[in-house]
C-alpha cells in the first residue's frame, strides 16, 4: 500500500511539472541553433513565422554578408544571437588602384601564417600565396576590379570603386643621361611631365610650363640632382600640402634636401661594369649611395644589410629617396626585359608617392574585407551555445514521462500483485 | 655619376678610326658652352661588345665598306631600341662611294629607310640655332667628294625624335683638328657637335 | 550419252549461272552501299572523308557479299551435288543418276542407263538457270537506273570527292538560302614560290604566303540579288562576280593578319587572313672563318658559303668589294663572282677559290668579302640575305706602326696542325708495340719520329718568321699568334730530342704541349690595330664655359607614351568576357576580331582564342579558355609574402 501510494505521489509530482514546462516553454521557445548553409533558409522560415528568442549559430564558414547583417537585425529587434565556429579563417583584403597611367591594382592579404591564400578576380585566379606574418602583397597590372582572397571556405573580397586622378610629374635636375632616360622611362609609361634640366648658364631645357610646385598640377617631383634653395623651400611645402617626391643619385647627398630625405647617404658602392646583363638582381650592377634610414622611414629595397630605397612620410606627403646612381645603366645593359622593367620600377616608385585626386564612384557590388572582423563586430565574438536564466531546474520532459509511466505501471503492478483491482 | 663620354665605334670592316681628332673637338665645345659633366677623352668601343651599352652616345665614320657582323647588328637594334643615339658621319664626302652606299644599306635594313631631317627640327634648336639647318662643311664648299652641298640631314625618327643620325656633309673632316686650333677661327666649326649631342641627352 | 557426261555438262551450265550470280551479287552490294551513301548525302551533306571512304566501303560490301554467294553455290562444283539436284528436279530417276556417278558395288549400268534415259527431260536446268539469271540481272539492272537518277552533282560527290565540292551539296529550301554557307577558296601562291593550287571547303580562316591569290565561291547567287553579296576589307566594299549560280570574290593575302567581312542581304560571316611571310633567305659564310691581314698577297683563299631559303632560292653569289687609295680618295670596285642559280631550291652552296696573285693587290688594299643570295619574291621583294663580311687587307709598310699579321699560309697552318696529331699517334703506337720489338728497331723508329718533329719545328719557325716580319721592314713585333707558335716550337725542340734518343714517353707530354699552343694559335682572334690611335685630353678645368655666342636652347618636346599591343588585347578581351551569355555567334565574331589582331602582337594567345571560338561555335563554354587566353596576355602578377607599411605601387 505504501509503495502505491508513493508510486502516485510520483505520477501527481511528474504530471504537474510536464504541465508547469508546457506553460513555461510557450511563453519562452528554445534557442534555434543553426550551421552557416542552413542559415539562408532558416532565415527567410523566421521572417514568415517568427523568430526564435535565440540563435545559436555554427559558423564553420564565412558567412555572406546579406545573411550576416540579417542576423545583426535580428540581434537588434530583441533574439539573442551567438555564434561558434573553429573553422572560420581570420582572412582580409584590401585592394586599390595604383597611381599609374597603365592601370593596376595593389592588393593586401592578411591570413594565418602558413595558410595558402587563393586570390582571384572576377576571371580567375591571380595567384595562390603562402603569406608570411603578417601578411602578402600581390599586384595585378591588368587592374582588376575586384580581389578575392580565399583561405578554406573563407572568402574576404574587397572591390574598388573611386578612379583616381593623375596629375603631371615634374623633373629636376641636369641635363644627361639619366634625366634622359628617367623622363624617357615615365612618358612611355603616360605620365605627363614638365623638366627642368640644368644645361648652361646660356639656357636650360625646359619642358611644360614654369609654375609653381603644387599639387594642383602636380602628383610627384623627381629630383635627380641637388636643386636652388628657393626651389627646395618650394618642394618642401608641397611635400608637406600632400604632394610626393623622389630623391635620387646625387640629390640624395644634397645638404639643401635633406629635410626631405628618408635617411642620410652613406659612402657610395662601386658600378659594375659593363653592366652584367644576365644577374639575378637586375639593380646589383648600379653604383648605389645606400640610405642610413631615418627612424620614421620604411626600407623598400635593400642590397644585402644596407637599405637601398627607403620612404617616408612628410606631414600629407610622402618622400622616396633612392640611392641608385644612374640607373640607365639598368635600361641600356640589362637583359631582354630590362626596358620594361626600368620603367616598371620608376613608375613603381612614382606610383608609392604620387599625389592622386578621386572621382568617387561606388563598386559595383558589396566588399567583405574582412569577414571574420565583420562578424565579430557586428555580433559579438564567438561564444557557445547559452544556458537558461529563469532559475527553473532543467529537467527534459522526455526524463519525465518516462518516469511517470514507469511510476504508474509499478502502482498497476503492486495491485495486481496484492490481488485488488 | 657617369658624365657624358665620346664613344666611336670599331667595326670590323673598314677604317672606324679615321676620325681620331673628332672626339676630343666635340670635347672640347661641349665644355666650353656648356655645364654637362664630360669625360675629357673619347674611348673606342667594339660594336659587338657588352661595353657599347654603357655609352649611349655612338660616332661612326671610314671611308671604305660597312658591312656589320650578325653580333654588331644585333647590338646596335638593342643599342638603338634600348635609347642610344648613333651618329653616322660620311668620312668621303660621296654619296657614289662605297661608305655611303654600304653604310645606309646597313642602316636600312636594320632600322628601315632614312628620311631627310626637316631643317626646323629641334635638333636645329637644341642649343645654337641653326635657322637654315645643318651648317656646310669646307669639304663642301671645296668640291671635295662629289661635289655637292648636301641640304639636309637623313636620319631614322620614331615619332619625330631622331634615333640614328646621319650626315654625308664630312664633319669627321670638318672636326678633325686638335682642339686649340679654335682659337684661331672667327667661328668655330664645331658648333653643331654642340647640338648633336645635346640633343642626344635630353630627347 | 553416258550419266556422267550428262551430269558434267549440268555442272558447267550450273558453274556458268553461278559465276553470273556470283558477280552480280557483288555488284548489288556494292552498288546498294554507293546509292544509300548517295541518299544519305542527298538529305544531309557528308563529310569529304566519309563521302572518300564510299568506294573502298562499296568495294568491300560487294567483296563480301560475293565470297558469301560464292561460298553457298559451292556445292556446283561437285558431281553429286549436281546429281542430286537433277535428282530433286526430276523424282522419277529414283537415284539412278547418283547412282551412276557415284559407284558403288556393281550396278547394273544398262538398267541405271535405261532409267536414267527414260527420266532425263532435255532443258530440264534451263528454267530454274533463267529465273536465277533474270534475277541477277534484273537487279544490276535496276541498280543502275537508281544511280542513274541521282543528280549529277550527288554522282561527283560520291564517285569524284574533293575540295571544293562543298558547294555541290544539297541546300535547303530556296527561302532560307544561306548564300554564305557553304565556300570555297581557291587559294593561288605567287608564282615564283612554285606551290600547288590550294582548295579549302568552308573555312573560318586562310593561311597562305603573303600576296597569295585568293577566290572566294559560293552558290545561289540566283536566289536573291547577286549585288547584295560584297567583301568589306576596312572602308572598301568589293561586289562579288556572278557566273550562273556561283559567285565569287577575289582578294589577295595581305601581309598583316586582317579580318574581312563577307556580307549578303543582312547576313555576314567573317573571314581571317593569316599571312605566311616570304622570309629572306640565310647565308652562312664558312671560308675564310675571319678577318686576315696579309703582309703580301699570294696564295689562294678558298670561298665557301651556303645558303638557306624557305621558299626557294634564286640567285647565291659572292661579292666582293676591293678599295685601292688612301688619305681622303679612294676608289672601290665591287665584282661578283661565283653566281649560281638554285632554281628554287631551298638550299644550295657556292665555292670557289681566289688566288691573290691575280688580283694586283697593292700594300694598303682592303678586299670585303661577303656571300649574297637572293630568293624568287617577285612581289614585295626579292628578299636578299648576306653572310657576315670578311675583310682581307694587304699591310701597308707605309704604317709602321702597323702590325701585320697572319701570313697567305693560313692553310699550311692547318696541315701542321694535323701532321703534329700523327706524330702524337705514330709516337704512341711505338709506345704501345715497344715491348714487341727489338731495341734497335724500336730506336730508328723513334729517330724517324724524331726527324719528321724537325721538320714541323722547322715549318713553325717560317711562319714565325712570316708573323712578325713586313717586306723591307724587317722584323716589326711579336703577335698573339706567334707567340703561341713559338711556344708550340720549343715544345716540339724538346719533343725531337727525346725521341732522338729514344725516350718517346718522355716526348709525348712535350707534343701534346705543341699540338695545345697550335691549336689556341687557329682559334686566337685576330686583331688588327692600324697604327696607334692619339689621345688628346681636354683640359675641362681650363676650357670651361669659355665659349662665346649665344644660345636659344628649345624646348622639350614629350614622348609620347608606348602602346602596349597586348594591353590593349587584353583590354578588348576583359569587355567580352563577362558577355560569354549573350549570343554564341555575335561572341565568336567579336572573338575573331581580337584574334587576327592577336596574331600579330600576341602570337602565344592567338591559338587558345581559335580554340575559344571552335568551343562557341560547337556550342561549348569557352570560358576556361578565354581565362587561360587572358591570362597569357596579362603581364606577370608580383606577389611578396610579406606586408609593407608603405602602401602604393610598389
Amino acid at each position: 500500500m505504501l509503495l502505491e501510494r508513493v508510486a502516485r505521489a510520483v505520477v501527481l509530482a511528474a504530471l504537474a511539472w510536464l504541465v508547469i514546462l508546457a506553460f513555461r516553454d510557450r511563453a519562452a521557445p528554445e534557442y534555434a541553433v543553426v550551421r552557416s548553409r542552413g542559415l539562408p533558409r532558416a532565415l527567410i522560415a523566421w521572417s514568415s513565422s517568427g523568430a526564435p528568442a535565440g540563435v545559436h549559430l555554427l559558423a564553420e564558414r564565412s558567412l555572406d554578408p546579406f545573411a550576416r547583417d540579417w542576423l545583426r537585425a535580428l540581434a537588434g529587434a530583441g533574439t539573442g544571437v551567438t555564434w561558434e565556429g573553429a573553422a572560420a579563417a581570420p582572412t582580409a583584403v584590401a585592394a586599390e588602384r595604383v597611381a599609374d597611367p597603365e592601370g593596376g591594382t595593389s592588393a593586401w592579404i592578411a591570413a594565418p601564417a602558413g595558410a595558402g591564400v587563393i586570390v582571384e578576380d572576377a576571371a580567375g585566379r591571380l595567384d595562390s600565396i603562402v603569406p608570411g606574418a603578417p601578411g602578402a602583397r600581390i599586384l595585378a597590372r591588368s587592374g582588376p576590379e575586384e580581389i578575392l582572397a580565399r583561405t578554406g571556405s573563407t572568402v574576404a573580397r574587397s572591390l574598388l570603386g573611386d578612379s583616381l586622378v593623375l596629375g603631371r610629374l615634374l623633373l629636376l635636375g641636369r641635363a644627361g643621361w639619366e634625366s634622359k632616360f628617367v623622363a624617357a622611362a615615365l612618358e612611355e609609361r603616360g605620365w605627363k611631365i614638365d623638366a627642368r634640366l640644368r644645361l648652361s648658364p646660356r639656357g636650360d631645357v625646359r619642358q611644360g610650363v614654369a609654375t609653381p610646385i603644387d599639387t594642383m598640377r602636380y602628383s610627384a617631383v623627381v629630383v635627380l640632382d641637388s636643386i636652388g634653395t628657393a626651389e627646395a623651400l618650394q618642394l618642401a611645402g608641397f611635400v608637406r600640402s600632400g604632394g610626393g617626391v623622389i630623391l635620387s643619385g646625387p640629390a640624395v647627398q644634397s645638404p639643401g634636401l635633406a629635410m626631405l630625405a628618408a635617411g642620410s647617404p652613406g659612402l657610395p658602392e662601386p658600378a659594375h661594369e659593363p653592366f652584367d646583363s644576365g644577374a639575378r638582381e637586375p639593380r646589383g650592377g648600379l653604383e648605389l649611395i645606400p640610405v642610413a634610414p631615418r627612424a620614421d622611414a620604411v626600407v623598400l629595397e635593400r642590397r644585402g644589410n644596407r637599405a637601398a630605397v627607403a620612404a617616408r612620410r612628410i606631414e600629407r606627403g610622402r618622400a622616396v629617396t633612392s640611392g641608385y646612381i644612374d640607373t640607365w645603366r639598368w635600361r641600356m645593359g640589362g637583359g631582354d626585359a630590362a626596358l620594361r622593367e626600368h620603367r616598371d620600377w620608376w613608375a613603381g616608385l612614382i606610383a608609392g608617392v604620387a599625389y592622386t585626386g578621386r572621382i568617387v564612384r561606388p563598386p559595383q557590388g558589396v566588399s567583405d574585407e574582412a569577414p571574420l572582423a565583420t562578424l565579430m563586430t557586428r555580433l559579438g565574438p564567438a561564444s557557445g551555445a547559452p544556458s537558461r536564466t529563469d532559475g527553473t531546474p532543467r529537467i527534459s520532459s522526455r526524463v519525465l514521462f518516462a518516469l511517470l509511466m514507469a511510476a504508474l505501471l509499478l502502482e498497476w503492478a503492486s495491485r495486481r500483485l496484492r490481488g485488488a483491482p | 655619376m657617369k658624365p657624358f663620354t665620346f664613344a666611336t665605334g670599331i667595326y670590323a670592316s673598314g677604317d672606324w678610326e679615321s676620325g681620331q681628332l673628332v672626339p676630343s673637338v666635340v670635347i672640347d665645345s661641349l665644355v666650353r658652352h656648356t655645364e654637362l659633366e664630360v669625360s675629357p677623352a673619347g674611348v673606342n668601343v667594339p660594336l659587338d661588345s657588352a661595353e657599347l651599352f654603357e655609352f649611349p652616345f655612338l660616332y661612326l665614320t671610314g671611308h671604305l665598306a660597312v658591312r656589320f657582323s650578325e653580333a654588331e647588328r644585333r647590338n646596335l637594334l638593342r643599342f638603338v631600341d634600348r635609347g642610344g643615339f648613333l651618329f653616322v658621319d660620311d668620312h668621303n664626302h660621296d654619296v657614289n662611294g662605297v661608305f655611303h652606299k654600304t653604310a645606309t644599306e646597313e642602316l636600312t635594313r636594320l632600322f628601315g629607310p632614312l628620311a631627310e631631317v626637316p631643317n626646323t627640327h629641334a635638333l636645329y634648336k637644341a642649343f645654337f640655332l641653326f635657322k637654315d639647318g645643318p651648317p656646310a662643311t669646307n669639304h663642301e664648299m671645296n668640291g671635295w667628294g662629289d661635289n655637292l652641298v648636301h641640304e639636309r640631314l637623313l636620319g631614322v625618327m620614331r615619332g619625330g625624335r631622331i634615333d640614328v643620325l646621319y650626315s654625308n656633309k664630312d664633319y669627321s673632316s670638318e672636326w678633325s683638328m686638335h682642339p686649340e686650333s679654335k682659337r684661331f677661327m672667327e667661328v668655330d666649326p664645331s658648333r653643331f657637335a654642340v647640338n648633336i649631342v645635346v640633343y642626344a641627352l635630353t630627347r | 550419252m553416258n550419266p556422267i557426261t550428262r551430269v558434267r555438262r549440268a555442272r558447267a551450265a550450273l558453274l556458268g549461272v553461278l559465276t553470273v550470280s556470283v558477280v552480280s551479287s557483288a555488284a548489288l552490294a556494292f552498288g546498294a552501299v554507293l546509292l544509300f551513301i548517295a541518299l544519305v548525302d542527298l538529305v544531309s551533306p557528308l563529310a569529304l572523308g566519309l563521302r572518300r571512304a564510299a568506294l573502298p566501303l562499296g568495294a568491300i560490301a560487294g567483296i563480301a557479299v560475293g565470297g558469301w554467294r560464292l561460298w553457298r553455290g559451292r556445292g556446283a562444283s561437285k558431281l553429286v551435288q549436281v546429281a542430286l539436284y537433277l535428282e530433286e528436279l526430276l523424282p522419277g530417276l529414283q537415284f539412278a543418276l547418283v547412282t551412276a556417278v557415284v559407284p558403288a558395288g556393281t550396278p547394273d549400268t544398262g538398267l541405271l542407263d535405261r532409267a536414267i534415259q527414260r527420266e532425263m527431260v532435255p532443258g530440264v536446268l534451263r528454267p530454274p538457270l533463267l529465273r536465277s539469271l533474270a534475277r541477277s540481272i534484273g537487279g544490276v539492272l535496276a541498280l543502275l537506273v537508281a544511280l542513274a537518277a541521282l543528280p549529277g552533282a550527288s554522282v561527283t560527290r560520291l564517285f569524284g570527292p574533293g575540295a571544293g565540292d562543298v558547294l555541290l551539296a544539297t541546300r535547303g529550301p530556296a527561302a532560307d538560302a544561306d548564300r554564305l554557307h557553304p565556300v570555297v577558296i581557291e587559294v593561288t601562291a605567287p608564282a615564283y614560290a612554285g606551290l600547288p593550287r590550294a582548295v579549302i571547303d568552308d573555312p573560318v580562316s586562310v593561311r597562305a604566303l603573303e600576296g597569295s591569290a585568293m577566290l572566294i565561291r559560293g552558290r545561289g547567287a540566283t536566289l536573291g540579288p547577286a549585288e547584295s553579296i560584297a567583301l568589306l576589307r576596312g572602308n572598301t566594299s568589293i561586289p562579288a562576280r556572278v557566273a550562273g549560280d556561283t559567285w565569287s570574290l577575289p582578294l589577295t593575302m595581305p601581309r598583316r593578319p586582317e579580318v574581312v567581312r563577307i556580307s549578303d542581304r543582312g547576313k555576314h560571316r567573317l573571314l581571317t587572313l593569316e599571312p605566311v611571310l616570304d622570309a629572306p633567305p640565310t647565308v652562312k659564310l664558312t671560308s675564310p672563318l675571319r678577318d686576315t691581314t696579309y703582309a703580301v698577297p699570294r696564295g689562294s683563299l678558298l670561298l665557301d658559303a651556303a645558303a638557306n631559303d624557305d621558299i626557294g632560292l634564286g640567285r647565291v653569289w659572292f661579292e666582293l668589294m676591293l678599295t685601292t687609295g688612301g688619305g681622303e680618295r679612294f676608289t672601290t670596285t665591287t665584282r661578283v663572282l661565283g653566281l649560281a642559280s638554285p632554281a628554287g631550291a631551298r638550299s644550295a652552296g657556292i665555292r670557289l677559290t681566289l688566288r691573290l696573285d691575280s688580283m694586283q693587290l697593292g700594300p694598303g688594299d682592303v678586299l670585303n668579302l661577303r656571300a649574297v643570295a637572293r630568293d624568287r619574291n617577285d612581289l614585295g621583294g626579292p628578299g636578299e640575305g648576306s653572310s657576315d663580311t670578311r675583310t682581307i687587307r694587304i699591310a701597308d709598310p707605309e704604317q709602321k706602326d702597323a702590325i701585320p699579321i697572319v701570313p697567305a699560309s693560313a692553310a699550311t697552318l692547318d696541315t701542321t696542325v694535323l701532321s703534329q696529331r700523327m706524330l702524337i699517334i705514330r709516337a704512341e703506337t711505338l709506345l704501345v708495340r715497344q715491348r714487341r720489338l727489338p731495341p734497335d728497331s724500336f730506336s730508328v723508329q723513334s729517330k724517324r719520329l724524331g726527324e719528321r718533329q724537325r721538320m714541323l719545328y722547322d715549318r713553325v719557325q717560317a711562319l714565325i718568321l712570316e708573323l712578325e716580319t713586313a717586306t723591307d721592314v724587317g722584323f716589326v713585333g711579336e703577335t698573339e699568334e706567334s707567340k703561341l707558335l713559338r711556344v708550340a716550337g720549343l715544345a716540339m725542340r724538346r719533343a725531337e730530342d727525346h725521341l732522338a734518343r729514344a725516350r718517346v714517353s718522355a716526348a709525348l707530354p712535350e707534343m701534346y704541349r705543341a699540338l695545345d699552343a697550335l691549336d689556341k694559335g687557329r682559334t686566337s682572334r685576330r686583331v688588327y690595330l692600324r697604327g696607334m690611335l692619339p689621345r688628346i685630353l681636354v683640359d675641362l678645368d681650363k676650357v670651361r664655359l669659355t665659349g662665346t655666342g649665344a644660345a636659344e636652347v628649345a624646348r622639350r618636346t614629350p614622348r609620347a607614351p608606348l602602346g602596349d599591343a597586348r594591353q590593349e588585347l587584353l583590354r578588348r578581351l576583359d569587355r567580352l568576357l563577362p558577355s560569354t551569355g549573350r549570343a554564341p555567334p555575335a561572341l565568336a565574331d567579336s572573338l575573331t576580331m581580337v584574334r587576327a589582331d592577336a596574331l600579330a602582337d600576341a602570337p602565344d594567345a592567338a591559338p587558345l582564342l581559335a580554340r575559344a571560338i571552335e568551343a562557341i561555335r560547337a556550342g561549348e563554354d569557352p570560358g576556361q579558355l578565354l581565362r587561360q587566353a587572358r591570362r597569357m596576355l596579362e603581364r606577370r602578377i608580383e606577389t611578396a609574402p610579406s606586408l609593407s607599411a608603405w602602401r602604393g605601387g610598389r
